[in-house]
Parts: C-alpha cells; sequence; structure tokens
C-alpha cells in the first residue's frame, strides 16, 4: 500500500477521505486538519493565550503537542482526581510531557483543595462518579482559565468523542444540549472562558496514531470510573456503521453543523446566565452547582492556586 | 505469529501462517476502525501483510467516560 503524497509505503489508510499516508504524510495532514479547524471556526488567533485541559490521555497530550509545534501559546492543566493509581500514572505522564518540550503545566488536586477524591465526593453527594467529575472539571477549568488570564480553554474531544455525544443527544432528545453542542462554545457570560475543540476533525483512531508516531506517552488504561459508560457504547455502534459505510461519523457531526443544528436553536432562548451568589461563576439559579456540592461536602469556598510544575 | 492484545480483556494469541492484518482482526472479532496495529515501530494497516515469525500487538484507540 503507497503514500497517495509520495508513493513510499503508507501506514495509515482513511477509507473516509479515501487516502492513504506514510508517516510524514500523516503527520502533514493531521497538523493541516487542526489548523483548518482553528481558521474555520475561528477558534484563536497567536497572539491568544490557550489553556489546555490535559489528562495524561491521547487527544489531550496530542492536542498539547500540536498547538505548540504551530507556534500557539498553550500551557497545561491537570486536575488530580483522586481515583488512586490511576491519577498518580496520569500525572507523571503529563509532566513527563511538559518537561521533555519545556512546557508549563499547572496543576489541581482534588484531595488538596476539597480534601477527598471522585469517589468520596460521590459518594457524599449522591452524584455518579462520572457527574460529579463533569461538573467539577467544567468549573475548575472555566475559573482556573479567568483567574489565570487566560483567552481560551482547548479540549481534546475528537470526531468520536463528538459523534458519540451527538448521537446519545438525539437519542434522548436532549434538545438544550443539542442547541450547545458546537466545535466553539463562545464566552455568553463575563465569568466564563470561550471553550474550543480543535480535533473535531479528527477520529479517535487517527489522534491515536499520531500519538504513536510522534512517540507521545499517554495513559493506556480506561479510567476506573468510566466502566460500561454509554459513550463508549455510541463509539462502537459508530465504528461499527464506520467500517460499513466509511465517513459516517463526519457526516453526522459535520452535517449535523451544517444543517442540523439551526433545527435546535430555540432550546437555547430564555436562559439567562448569572452570577453564583457565592462564587460569582456563571449559573443559572442563585448558587451554582459546583458550589452546591462544596456545601454537601462541608466545605464553604475553595482559593485556586497552581501548583504549577513550570519549566 | 505472536499477536499481544492490549484491548480490554488483555490476550495473547499465536497464528501459525502469513496473515493479513484485516483477516487477523477479523478472526479475533475486532473493528479496525477501533483498534492500531503496531509492528514494532511502525504502524500496519489492514492491508499489510504479517509474516509468520512476526510479533504484533493491537492497542484499542477508543476512550471516554
Amino acid at each position: 500500500m503507497k503514500c497517495i503524497k509520495c508513493r513510499g509505503k503508507a501506514q495509515i489508510k482513511l477509507p473516509r477521505h479515501n487516502a492513504r499516508f506514510c508517516a510524514d504524510h500523516f503527520r502533514e495532514f493531521f497538523y493541516g486538519q487542526v489548523e483548518k479547524a482553528i481558521k474555520k471556526e475561528k477558534m484563536f488567533s497567536f497572539n491568544d493565550k490557550i489553556l489546555v485541559a490535559v489528562s495524561g490521555g491521547k487527544d489531550s497530550l496530542v492536542l498539547w503537542e500540536v498547538l505548540q509545534r504551530l507556534g500557539y501559546h498553550a500551557d497545561g492543566l491537570y486536575i488530580d482526581l483522586g481515583i488512586s493509581d490511576y491519577s498518580l500514572r496520569s500525572k507523571k505522564l503529563c509532566e513527563d510531557f511538559a518537561y521533555k518540550r519545556s512546557l508549563n503545566l499547572h496543576l489541581l488536586s482534588l484531595p488538596d483543595m476539597l480534601g477527598m477524591g471522585i469517589k468520596g465526593i460521590s459518594r457524599k453527594t449522591r452524584r455518579p462518579p462520572c457527574s460529579s467529575c463533569g461538573l467539577i472539571k467544567r468549573y475548575l477549568f472555566n475559573r482556573f482559565s479567568l483567574e489565570f488570564s487566560y483567552q481560551v480553554l482547548a479540549t481534546g474531544h475528537n470526531l468520536d468523542d463528538e459523534a458519540a455525544t451527538l448521537l446519545g443527544n438525539t437519542m434522548h432528545w436532549q434538545t438544550g444540549y443539542l442547541s450547545r453542542q458546537s466545535p466553539v462554545m463562545p464566552s455568553n457570560h463575563l465569568s466564563m472562558v470561550k471553550k474550543v475543540k480543535p480535533l473535531y476533525r479528527l477520529t479517535e483512531k487517527e489522534a491515536a496514531s499520531f500519538a504513536f508516531l510522534n512517540e507521545i506517552d499517554y495513559i493506556l488504561e480506561e479510567c476506573p470510573m468510566a466502566t460500561g459508560a454509554s459513550s463508549l457504547i455510541y463509539k462502537n455502534a459508530l465504528n461499527y456503521l464506520e467500517q460499513n459505510s466509511p465517513g459516517t461519523k463526519q457526516q453526522f457531526y459535520w452535517g449535523y453543523l451544517k444543517k442540523g443544528k439551526e433545527y435546535f436553536s430555540h432550546a437555547e432562548n430564555g436562559i439567562d446566565l448569572i452570577s453564583c451568589a457565592k462564587c460569582h461563576q456563571p449559573t443559572v439559579v442563585e448558587t451554582c452547582a459546583f458550589c452546591q456540592l462544596l456545601e454537601k461536602i462541608g466545605l464553604e469556598k475553595i482559593t485556586l492556586s497552581s501548583n504549577s510544575s513550570t519549566i | 505469529m505472536k499477536v499481544k492484545l492490549e484491548t480490554s480483556p488483555k490476550n495473547e494469541y499465536r497464528f501459525e501462517k502469513k496473515m493479513k492484518v484485516s483477516k487477523i482482526l477479523k478472526e479475533l472479532q475486532l473493528n479496525p476502525e477501533s483498534v492500531m496495529v503496531i509492528r514494532g515501530n511502525e504502524l500496519l494497516s489492514t492491508e499489510d501483510m504479517v509474516d509468520r515469525d512476526d510479533e504484533i500487538s493491537i492497542r484499542s484507540v477508543i476512550s471516554g467516560g
């Protein structure tokens, strides 16, 4: 099998693009897709200070690698969720990644800030672990970005993540979520940072292939709390369709952005964001969900200070 | 050939003949969209042949909660 660019030996076959690439031309393709996403969706410029939410997984580390190679000012933020050995290993991978490339990595720790990890929080608040985790991460990434003067928060969501979310939201007719799903979430409140997903044009397999070819070490195991997550079921279903009809995931998600999203715009109307009475972060009720969570675990408020591993 | 499965559950298989990657994945009931096939420091596509003496790893690419 030959690379369609140089006729050298191809390592990657991309049926959805009817393309085959050698390692070098696959890298070129990958960088090109990220650049296209950034420009097409007006995500950020070279003057912006970008915070990358890193987890130790392939997508976030690949995103950080690509952004710094393209010349953007991108720092990382890792949140230690206190999930025993899994958190220790994923944190070490982020630290090693940053150290090798002389990048600035900020560290926050739930056990340090809240006195417990996700498991304890989940038990105390009677919320499922993934729900607590999502709420806490969204809050901390947003608040940290603002307090440390980042203009944009970038996450490693890829095409598979977005297509699986779209499938889940469609199956349950979550019209509010459908109206908001986008590669760019603009700031619509004084205390809300702009959020972007520069990998939305690339599949999970392409991100994993890029990580392998660029020798990016990432955590291979799944989060122990995510076992049986519905997103994994949706991803497998979509990959079954993709195998039989290449391009399905891309047509589903990109097609939704182009032709479907407008039909759900009304679902967003009428929701006014206000400032939380306690922390001033955006919320739709008087006290935001994060401050309510703090109350349940017996805390009044938290202060953010980066335990930065700046090189 | 030796096939190390890095997906969950981890496992190891042996095939006694030269085979195409697509055939190996079919035998193991794996979707090419959900895995990467690795030989040494190179990635293999579904069209590549794997020799009887080769050792390959198959790694899941799916993550998320």
